[in-house]
């Protein structure tokens, strides 16, 4: 768990996107850093991209422990729950909607 | 109790799915309510240009993140069982269900992401303006996804705008309108987020009263006090108009339901309303367990005939009019409707032979007669009736829903109190020598969440048995898979939301204690 927290740490911070930006959240609300933000001649898709950046950055420690437990809530239900415990059982048990509709048919008209 | 699947799976996958859905539900409706109090707040602070303004929407957005992340995508289980527990009720509704839950996925994804995003990251980087914007259209956008799950659970409750293709064994949509604005979804959307407002005016005002019995943050307290206070009033008369819409909804369209929620086994005319009643623990019918007299109960008089149709004298079916027909009112008795939807489940049987024997013919003449007019209103409206023999399990649990209503309402009522007290001694100047109350608004936070799980057990219990309403059965609807692996992925459940729970519990608490920041 201590390893997991670590590498979230790590992404947090960027450390391995090697991206420079404002460190602390008075840099953030800088003028300077403002102008950089509503830069308006640059491209919208990067100006989007530094916002979350920047948000994700200068994250609060709670706003840290609650994306942790997002994403380890994320990877329970999608990378166990969903995959070992929870298959659509007519995707997996039938190829086509045909052999679906025949086996829900099959169920709907014998009652006993 | 008809055998078509193992009673213990089926009471497994619904102990599962009720376990999921009311810890879901436990994260959903202070989400809905208090995004409205803080672009409330927001507002006023981009109005009067007040720091103390902003610092108050900050915190209360700081414990609104903090419910939110713990509970995005707890929904998604609900989901997930659709496709493993209940294959069958999931290939039957077809599109019905799936497009709602697609057009909530997209709202609630594009929705949240971006504005939720400027609501958390934008302070400083987007004008006041802007952030305002991000800020209700993250309220409006959290409402209105609950009105896509709340249409696709309304059209389970009152089946609408559509037609049953024999060939696919689905329910194809006919009417999009008809299923958006079938009464039975907007009343339930109306209703539910309303609770939700009225809950997360509770959750501020028990919060702030917190903060003066601790004698902390009293301007933020006494602030914040007021706008939940006035917020939380106008939404609790909004909930008790559109709960008592509902009621006439649920008169008309589900009477077992109504007769259940107010343990009307016999029905009159002029029914009186049973505001306070407690269930001997002696059946009154040894053959129905569901069933169970009064030991006491508050009755007043003609109540229930107004309550459902306007009208002091109106007949109120009651249980045993349902099951035995009143010829007189025009109630036909359970076993007809049996009988009518075992033609229709014979019928269909006999197309899915002529099918298999690629009988073209005699398939297509079967499939005329199944979706006709005639036989769609006289049988197939009643297909699901065919799949029961007894008719007792067609009865809901009576004392369940009867308790989890009164529960409610009486709960709805003292928190309109509640609210008008608030704003009487804030206005008064007397809320931080009132601390009986100060108590009484932080014990009233669990009470909210109680009420607000209650609404939902009658709505789901009093339903019973049915997942689509006079067309399947609950049983129908499972997946033939062993009950032991539903028992196993619902302790897992249990597990998992029980640790989020403490998790949300643990970071809000330290959240409420630190306080807002200076």
């Amino acid at each position: 768990m201590k390893v997991l927290f670590s590498v979230f740490n790590i992404l947090f911070n960027f450390k391995l996107l090697n991206i420079e930006l404002p460190s602390t959240a008075e840099n953030i609300n800088s003028k300077s850093y403002l102008v950089r933000m509503d830069n308006k001649n640059e491209n919208i898709l990067l100006r989007v991209w530094r916002f979350y950046l920047s948000g994700f950055k200068n994250m609060s420690n709670w706003g840290r422990q609650v994306w942790i437990i997002i994403l380890i809530k994320l990877f329970i239900m999608f990378a166990i729950l969903k995959i070992f415990f929870f298959p659509d059982f007519l995707n997996t048990n039938f190829k086509t909607d045909q052999e679906r509709s025949d086996y829900v048919l099959e169920i709907l008209t014998k009652p006993k | 109790m008809v055998e078509i699947a193992d009673l213990s799976l089926v009471n497994w996958s619904r102990a599962q799915f009720a376990l999921t859905a009311m810890y879901h539900w436990l994260f959903v409706p202070l989400t809905l309510g208090i995004t409205f109090i803080i672009a409330f707040m927001e507002t006023l602070y981009v109005k009067t240009g007040n720091e103390e303004w902003k610092r108050i929407t900050k915190f209360w957005m700081t414990l609104f993140g903090i419910n939110f992340a713990i509970g995005v995508a707890t929904g998604i289980i609900l989901e997930f069982e659709f496709g493993t527990n209940w294959s069958n009720y999931s290939w039957f509704v077809g599109d019905i269900f799936g497009a709602p839950l697609a057009i909530e996925g997209i709202f609630a994804f594009f929705m949240e992401s971006t504005f939720i995003a400027i609501m958390f990251f934008g302070w400083n980087k987007v004008s006041k303006k802007t952030h305002l914007l991000a800020t209700w259209l993250t309220a409006i956008g959290a409402n209105m996804s609950a009105l896509w799950i709340l249409v696709a659970n309304g059209w389970m409750q009152k089946p609408v705008g559509m037609v049953f293709n024999p060939e696919t064994a689905r329910n194809e949509m006919e009417s999009f309108w008809d299923i958006l604005f079938s009464q039975v979804a907007v009343d339930k959307w109306l209703h539910a987020t309303s609770s939700g407002f009225v809950l997360a005016s509770i959750f501020v005002i028990g919060v702030s009263a917190w903060f003066i019995l601790k004698k902390r943050e009293i301007v933020l307290a006494k602030k914040s006090i007021l706008i939940a206070a006035v917020f939380g009033l106008i939404s609790s008369v909004y909930l008790v108009l559109t709960g008592d819409n509902s009621t006439r909804t649920i008169a008309n369209d589900q009477p077992m339901k109504f007769a259940a929620i107010e343990g009307l086994y016999n029905g009159s005319e002029g029914a009186g309303l049973v505001a306070v009643g407690l269930f001997s623990s002696t059946e009154t019918d040894p053959d129905n367990e569901n069933l169970k007299d009064f030991s006491m109960k508050i009755e007043i008089p003609n109540f229930l005939s107004y309550m459902a149709f306007l009208d002091w004298n109106a007949f109120v079916p009651g249980v045993h009019d349902l099951i035995d027909g009143n010829e007189k009112y025009g109630y036909m008795p359970a076993n007809e409707k049996i009988e009518r939807g075992k033609v229709a489940i014979a019928k269909l049987s006999e197309f899915k032979e002529a099918k298999k024997a690629k009988n073209e013919e005699l398939a297509n003449s079967l499939k005329a007669e199944l979706t006709s007019d005639d036989f769609q209103k006289n049988y197939f409206k009643y297909f699901g009736y065919g799949y029961f023999e007894d008719v007792n399990d067609l009865i809901p649990n009576v004392p369940l829903t009867f308790y989890s209503f009164h529960l409610m309402v009486g709960l709805g009522f003292m928190f309109v109190l509640l609210f008008a007290l608030s704003l009487f001694y804030l206005i008064k100047g007397q809320l931080t020598e009132k601390r009986w109350f100060l108590r009484l608004a932080v014990i009233a936070i669990p009470l909210a969440y109680l009420a607000s799980q209650a609404g939902w057990i009658v709505a789901e219990v009093g339903r019973q048995p049915w997942v689509v309403q006079d067309l399947m059965p609950t049983m129908a609807g499972v997946t033939r898979i062993s009950a032991g692996s539903v028992q196993v992925t619902f302790w897992l459940f249990a597990a998992l939301f029980t640790v989020l729970l403490i998790a949300e519990l643990k970071i809000m608490f330290r959240q409420i204690k630190i306080g807002p920041k200076h």
